[in-house]
């Protein structure tokens, strides 16, 4: 038989030599793949049921000559282990080792010349090896036997004698087959001599080929280079104790003939054009050839390990490596009469095994703690009796229960805070104030944020670009390209589109198509094969496929979503979802396919088990027969054949996976970012186009995608935790490494992403995410826990029907008996059924409460509303009232517009402020009528250096608890821009100005060339001088604004006079006395101040006003017409209200006012440096207003004026600072002043008049034109300093259906605004933000409505 | 050796690129290999072709029409890197607002740029219109004169920027300049930039507009504007001209003059 089987491994390879030379690869592989179906799981039997057969034989060998084998045995082994700790070492020469591999062969020669001495000195060696290393050997084998520990390397456990028995009885066995061995093969070999002395003669014969059931992998060169190490290595040290009995010198000749052969094939190999594989098993069956030469110089030796060798060669060598399955047939095969050099090769394969798969925890930590398989069944350890199966046990379904519960835990307490911290409805907002991040702390991020458009750019561009492809793509281009992207998508997702077709290209032989042709996963494939049959690269293909595909799929649906051209937002939701699904799909791919590969595993197990069985009967009788007669030999725990421990097997693969995706990873950032950034960098200098803006640009920074990666990776350690504990522990390391890295990476070559979306919506998208990753991730490792039966002789495990079996144990054993009693009773289905019942029903009640709950909470709200409705309709009531009293008023009126419309125009305008401060003012009180405001008149006296005051505290009648309900519209915020210098001292004003407002709120204060002083003084004066009357009307309204009555008309008279002369009395306060003048006088006092003035803007505008002067009715105040809208329904327009000083908020219910202010107000950049990061003063920039005088700087900060000023160092007021405030309020809060001031609207235009802006008149000089869009935009520009400022005022619609179009609308106006312009963007938007003033202290106050629309999302689209 | 399913795990990569700079690729198609293609059939330059089609489409006289069909022509047909509609416009409202009676052009090129600030100048104004190469410089010409343009609205001066600007004073008498545009080459930008400024022909509140500065891109001349000080300056961000995935942009410079 074994002459058989060394001649048809001889035959084979020959066979395969002669395919190589013809250049047929691909033949080989497919003799390869039929001998290998075959071989597959019959293997391990064949093996052992050859061993069984051959036990018959009687021993030859001499006990001395064993003991020396022994000896040699441990040091082999001892060695073996050593050089797996060196693994690394190896395998870094492995590139070397092939090209050493030809030189080698002429060495071996001439050391086998001299191989006598050598020989004499390996002798001595080897006694001085034993004696040295007896005693450790000793205690070893003396562990060993305690233990009884199967493999070499592990401390695999058997428990009992009874197997230390067995592998005693099973040595001699092996000794018998040894002596047999040599002798058939001895015979064997001489016979085939004798057949054909050229040993390249070709022996095929079909027998052979069926005989010759042995293992066949494609090789690939590294493997090479590491088993001619390996091997080299282990010669020189392993083959001490052979003996030069029988190799007669012909052999030798012979022998060295066919290495000489070898050498010059190999000699001329470089230059043969042949494919790299056959060059490398051409040189591997030189390097074999010539081993044997070195190895075994005795012929009897030589036939025995000849049919090893052509086996290592035909099987082995052309094929990489199997661990266990090749390694027990080997032993087995092996005549361990011959122990040492058996154990030599042993020795070897095993070692190459272990390099094989050194860096991966294939092999060199496949029995570490990291796995399962390192854990044995003791059921306590030491004399803490630690309950090892049963803790793992407990410990892997804890982590698992415990972090459902976490992830649940946290979703809930999202939950909870998700009513305010959606962040998803604040975009726009975040957008409009807090386009600065006031976390960012170091210039260089500051520099970095500051490379982005501004804010009114990035919209506009962003409308431009939006419109554009709306415009340029027709619908089914685009419908067309989106089934496209889809189709794309699932191509790239499906397993057919992706793996098969790799897999086509992948297979090296033909040997994967039948799989591929069944199966569709490349990961299958490699599975069902067996990993460990493929190399290092073969075996981390998949995972680096994976990886790769990972990394790559995702730019991929990235740039896919963009043909698609859906919105941002939408398209970030669909790439999620995408992601989401490939990496879902490559999971489970993998998972379905360690399922086969467990399949598969057990089945071998199974088989095995029933060989050992057999097997350690037959030693048992063997053992019987030969008792006595041979000292025991310890036989090594390693030859004890093992089953395939799957469990560890799954671990193995997590760990890989894990890997694998680490380097990825690194990979990743080394040349995606940081190489390419280098290249960005530098390249830039002497390159024709902008590198960084242009086409390579710095890599963006994909916040999305990474956490999607980190739950994914959470999900594979949750998967795999259970078959490799120290799993997390891995990922906890990697974790803090990436960490690192990718904030270095993220520090110097990212870019933050173009456009921030914040696909999550809350906290709670990802924690959901994760939840359904833990489910599903949970799902299979639990349903292998309890389905599958573990290994029989490996893990905490062994030896359970389940692994769950051992709670059962534990009870049994360790528990009291009436606690097990107890314990199953209580798992009687009639105990757990009623509690699981009673648990239902708990959390259906729990459920119907909470249910509950939220419709009272719902009532609440429609309640609120309907209130709120109420006081509408009161409102509307007096609103009526006013209006027929006004009738009356309406007379005097006009009497008084036409005497004004023959004064000078400038008047009338001025009028026609007054006018509107006059509404402003009452509509204030008719607002919140049932709580008007305090007259303060005192304060206005307050000294200057009182200490400013918080905001809020001034609309004390707003904040007050009663204001709530009653209120109409308390949306959103109060914005304040109030532009001033900054100072203290201006906040100050601000605040008093805003206390004295009651009285005469909308009065144009502060035209300001004063400081702060004057201004005081100049309110003194008005008050002491004009104060009576309107404080009277105030008082009026206080009382009941309903019935202000035909005093109305005078009053109005008398605010109008005021607010000239005020006005006047600002321009002019020191020059001029305090006395009312005749019109016409100061009318002529103003023309000749204007000529005064020094400002060459102020020239401009008088020049200006000559020409309004002409059409009067267009001058200061704009009233352009608009057929459209004709005025009745007033009610939901907006207008602008422009004034030197308007103060509102609250005060004049804003509704959502937005402003755009700060930074973005001017186009010049704000100074750099550490105080930029500070919210109050980073936001804000200057905006120069008015007209200055030469030389001075007239810029003032741009400030937020809501919260306190109180951080704010006191400043000295620059005198030259111009407040610039600008206001919308709604008509809808005017409270009943609506006809009041579309009559004066009416009589200023001239009848017929939609469209209104109230502007201050000092400002009037400034507007540069007026836009009324349609009813729910308008734009404003004016020429500020010198740079113009267009505000664009807004009023969204309550409907959702008209929301798009107004939009639009909004949009159209943003896009026209001239590029030089600074944009203020305000109005109401009838967004709700929510009124969490924490998020927005300082930029809104506490007013608004908590509730969020869906608006805000279309106005956040808009402006995204 | 790298194995094949590695090599084509990166084709979603390639499809990536593929897609992303899909409007490179096309840009690259029409102006270099049509280009190339055209030129080896027609024997003309394709300034020449462009300047058949126009005389060819549009109405003499009318700027407008000139325009659209120089939009028509190198949208549809071929390509050539003119300042194109988009920014055109920008460019129009610019010239708009300034009202500029001083225009120097760098780079007529065929003609386009010239007829459209042409267009868009107040009476009386000028614009001096520079070219560097005596083929296009002639076709810059007809176009013009078709345009309905005459030598007190446009002189086209045909010799390199960078000999033109220091003579621009002495040989030109021109005193200041109210605008610049620069659309020449794009390595021109920087100095020719620098020799304005040394030649004191920019006054404050001198608007220069450089088109092309972000594709195919002058980064000099951004990091020289942006160290410089002397101006107020932003990029209108838009899409290279007659390609509408590609990013450019025009900068628009105010010279402040030394403060």
């Amino acid at each position: 038989m074994g002459t058989g089987l060394w001649f048809v491994s001889w035959a084979i390879a020959n066979r395969m030599k002669e395919a190589e030379s013809a250049q047929s690869p691909l033949d080989t592989g497919a003799t390869c793949f039929w001998v290998r179906q075959d071989h597959e799981r019959k293997m391990p039997r064949d093996s052992l049921i050859t061993s069984e057969n051959d036990i018959d034989i009687g021993l030859e060998l001499a006990g001395d000559k064993d003991e020396v084998f022994t000896v040699q045995e441990e040091n082999d082994r001892k060695r073996q282990r050593r050089k797996r700790r060196d693994g690394d070492r190896e395998k870094k020469k492995r590139a070397h080792g092939r090209r050493r591999g030809s030189s080698r062969g002429g060495k071996r020669e001439d050391e086998l010349q001299a191989r006598p001495e050598k020989r004499e000195r390996r002798r001595r060696r080897r006694t001085r090896d034993s004696q040295e290393a007896g005693g450790r050997e000793r205690g070893e084998e003396e562990q060993d036997t305690i233990k009884s520990s199967k493999a070499a390397k592990t401390k695999k456990n058997i428990k009992n004698e009874k197997t230390r028995k067995i592998e005693q009885e099973e040595e001699e066995e092996e000794e018998e087959r040894n002596a047999k061995g040599k002798k058939k093969h001895g015979s064997a070999k001489k016979e085939e001599k004798e057949e054909d002395g050229g040993k390249r003669t070709v022996k095929e014969k079909s027998q052979g080929v069926k005989k010759k059931k042995h293992k066949k992998v494609v090789e690939t060169s590294s493997e090479q280079g590491t088993s001619e190490e390996d091997d080299k290595e282990e010669e020189d040290t392993g083959e001490k104790e052979v003996r030069p009995e029988t190799l007669t010198p012909e052999e030798l000749e012979k022998l060295k003939e066919a290495v000489d052969e070898r050498k010059k094939l190999i000699q001329g190999l470089r230059g043969k054009p042949w494919p790299m594989k056959t060059k490398l098993v051409t040189l591997r069956s030189f390097w074999l050839l010539s081993c044997l030469l070195l190895y075994l110089p005795e012929v009897d030796v030589w036939h025995q390990h000849d049919l090893v060798w052509s086996d290592f060669w035909t099987g082995y060598g052309a094929r990489g490596t199997n661990g266990a399955a090749l390694w027990q047939h080997a032993k087995k095969d092996c005549p361990q009469g011959r122990g040492g050099q058996c154990h030599g090769l042993c020795c070897l394969m095993g070692l190459w095994n272990h390099l094989n798969s050194d860096l991966y925890p294939q092999g060199y930590a496949q029995y570490s703690v990291l796995f399962y398989g390192y854990y044995n069944n003791q059921r306590a350890i030491g004399w803490l009796k630690f309950r090892m199966p049963l803790s793992y046990f407990l410990v892997g379904v804890g982590t698992v229960a415990y972090s459902y519960m976490v992830v649940i835990r946290t979703m809930a307490r999202n939950a909870n805070e998700s009513g305010v911290g959606d962040d998803n409805s604040f975009n726009f907002s975040w957008k409009i104030f807090t386009s600065w991040d006031y976390l960012i702390g170091n210039p260089e991020t500051a520099d970095n944020r500051s490379l982005l458009p501004s804010p009114p750019e990035s919209f506009k561009e962003a409308i431009l670009e939006e419109q554009e492809s709306r415009k340029d793509d027709n619908i089914h281009l685009t419908r067309f390209l989106r089934v496209l992207a889809n189709f794309l998508v699932f191509c790239v997702l499906s397993r057919l589109a992706n793996f098969l077709v790799l897999c086509c290209f992948v297979v090296r032989s033909r040997k994967w198509l039948p799989h591929l042709l069944c199966s569709a996963s490349l990961s299958e494939v490699l599975l069902l094969d067996g990993l460990e049959n493929h190399t290092w690269w073969e075996r981390n293909e998949v995972n680096m496929v994976m990886s790769l595909l990972g990394m790559f799929c995702p730019m991929l649906f990235d740039v896919i979503s963009t043909l698609e051209n859906y919105h941002p937002r939408v398209a970030l939701q669909w790439q999620l979802g995408r992601i989401f699904a490939l990496f879902l799909g490559n999971l489970y791919t993998f998972i379905i396919a360690l399922m086969d590969e467990i399949n598969l595993k057990r089945e071998e197990e199974k088989i095995i088990k029933f060989n050992i069985t057999t097997w350690e009967a037959s030693l048992y009788n063997g053992t019987m027969v030969e008792n006595g007669t041979v000292p025991p030999i310890t036989i090594q725990p390693a030859d004890v054949p093992r089953g395939p421990c799957w469990e560890t097997m799954v671990g193995q693969e997590f760990v890989r996976l894990i890997i694998s995706d680490t380097m990825t990873t690194y990979i990743t950032l080394l040349i995606g970012d940081f190489l390419r950034a280098v290249l960005v960098r530098f390249l830039n200098y002497c390159w024709c186009w902008d590198l960084e803006a242009g086409f390579p640009s710095y890599s963006e920074f994909d916040v999305s995608g990474n956490v999607l990666g980190l739950i994914f990776n959470q999900g594979m350690i949750w998967m795999g935790a259970f078959y490799a504990p120290c799993l997390p522990a891995l990922n906890v390391l990697r974790l803090h490494v990436s960490m690192y890295l990718q904030c270095w990476a993220v520090m110097c070559c990212n870019v933050p992403q173009e456009r921030v979306f914040k696909a999550s919506g809350s906290n709670n998208f990802y924690m959901a995410m994760l939840l359904v990753i833990l489910f599903l991730s949970t799902l299979p490792a639990i349903y292998t826990i309890v389905t599958i039966p573990p290994s029989f002789d490996c893990g905490p495990f062994s030896g359970k029907k389940r692994m769950f079996d051992v709670i059962q144990e534990t009870l049994e054993s360790d528990f009291p008996a009436w606690f097990s009693k107890v314990f199953s009773y209580a798992s009687n289905p009639g105990l757990v059924l009623p509690f699981i019942l009673l648990m239902v029903l708990a959390i259906y009640y729990l459920q119907s409460t909470s249910k509950s709950y939220k419709e009272a909470n719902v009532e609440l709200k429609k309640k609120l509303q309907t209130q709120n409705e109420e006081n509408k309709k009161k409102n509307k009531r007096a609103a009526l009232k006013a209006q027929m009293d006004l009738e009356e008023a309406r007379k005097a009126a006009s009497q008084a517009a036409e005497q004004q419309k023959n004064n000078d125009a400038s008047l009338q305008d001025r009028e026609a402020d007054g006018e509107e401060n006059q509404v402003c003012q009452r509509q204030f009180h008719a607002k919140n009528g049932r709580n008007p405001p305090p007259v303060r008149n005192q304060e206005r006296q307050l000294p200057a250096t009182r200490a400013p005051v918080p905001r809020t505290y001034h609309y004390g009648n707003h904040g007050a608890p009663g204001y709530l309900p009653g209120f109409p519209r308390q949306i959103g915020m109060e914005v304040d821009a109030v532009l001033d210098s900054g100072s203290e001292d201006e906040a100050r004003r601000r605040a008093k100005n805003r206390r004295a407002k009651p009285q005469r709120k909308a009065k144009l204060v502060s035209d300001d060339e004063e400081d702060e002083e004057d201004e005081d003084e100049v309110q003194r004066k008005k008050g002491r001088k004009k104060k009576a009357k309107p404080r009277d009307s105030d008082e009026d309204d206080e009382e009941d604004n309903v019935k202000s009555k035909g005093s109305r008309a005078a009053r109005r008279k008398a605010a109008k006079e005021e607010s000239d002369e005020e006005s006047e009395d600002d321009r002019q306060r020191s020059k001029k006395g305090r006395k009312a003048a005749s019109k016409n006088e100061k009318e002529g006092q103003n023309k000749e101040k204007e000529g005064n003035v020094k400002g060459k803007n102020r020239k401009d505008t008088g020049g200006g006003k000559d020409t309004k002067k002409k059409n009067g009715k267009l001058s200061r105040l704009r009233a352009v017409q608009k057929p459209i809208m004709k005025k009745k329904n007033i009610k939901d327009r907006s207008y602008v209200a422009l004034d030197w000083q308007v103060t509102w908020g609250p005060t004049l219910e804003p509704g959502l006012g937005l402003g755009l202010a700060g930074e973005r107000l001017v186009a010049r950049s704000l100074p750099t440096g550490p105080g930029r990061a500070q919210p109050e003063m980073a936001t804000w920039a200057r905006l120069p207003v008015g007209s200055p005088p030469a030389g001075r700087s007239m810029r003032g900060l741009v400030q937020c004026g809501l919260g306190s000023s109180r951080g704010r160092e006191p400043r000295r007021p620059n005198p030259w600072n111009k407040t610039l405030a600008i206001g919308t309020w709604n008509v809808t809060s005017l409270g009943g002043k609506e006809p009041e001031l579309v009559r004066e609207v009416e009589r200023v235009s001239g009848g017929e008049l939609v469209w209104a802006c109230f502007i201050a008149p000092q400002l009037s000089r400034h507007v540069l034109e007026f836009t009324p869009v349609n009813e729910r935009v308008a734009s404003l520009r004016l020429r500020v300093g010198d740079r113009s400022l267009a505000i664009v005022c807004a009023y969204g619609p309550n409907s959702s259906t008209e929301y798009p179009a107004f939009l639009e609308s909004l949009g159209g106006v943003l896009d026209s605004a001239p590029a030089g312009d600074s944009i203020v963007l305000l109005g109401d938007f009838n967004a709700h933000v929510g009124n969490n003033s924490d998020t927005w202290r300082g930029v809104i106050g506490r007013n608004g409505l908590p509730d969020l629309n869906p608006k805000r999302c279309s106005v956040i689209g808009l402006l995204c | 050796m790298v194995s094949p399913a590695i090599a084509l795990a990166f084709i979603p990569l390639l499809l990536t690129l593929i897609i992303r700079y899909r409007y490179y690729f096309a840009l690259f198609y029409r102006a270099v290999l049509v280009r190339a293609w055209k030129d080896c059939i027609t024997g003309l330059s394709r300034e020449e072709r462009a300047y058949q089609y126009v005389l060819t489409q549009a109405t003499p006289g009318d700027p407008d029409s000139i325009l659209e069909a120089f939009d028509i022509w190198c949208s549809k047909v071929e390509y050539i890197s003119n300042i194109g509609p988009k920014k055109g416009k920008i460019l129009d409202r610019l010239l708009m607002e300034q009202s500029p009676m001083t225009v120097l052009e760098l780079g007529a090129h065929c003609g386009y740029s010239t007829v459209r600030i042409a267009r868009a100048l107040p009476l009386g104004a000028r614009i001096y219109s520079i070219e560097m190469d005596q083929r296009n410089a002639a076709i810059a010409e007809k176009i013009i004169r078709l345009a309905g343009f005459d030598d007190d609205t446009v002189e086209l001066i045909v010799n390199p920027s960078d000999e033109v600007i220091p003579q621009l004073r002495s040989q030109y008498g021109l005193e200041k300049l109210d605008f610049v545009f620069m659309d020449h080459w794009k390595k021109c930008y920087a100095p020719d930039l620098q020799m304005l400024e040394g030649s004191g022909l920019l006054g404050k509140g001198s608007m220069i507009v450089a088109d092309n500065v972000l594709f195919p891109g002058a980064p000099k001349f951004l990091r020289h504007i942006r160290k410089s000080g002397l101006y107020e300056w932003k990029v209108h961000r838009a899409t290279l001209e007659y390609s509408k995935g590609i990013r450019d942009g025009m900068a628009e410079l105010v010279y402040q003059g030394i403060k």
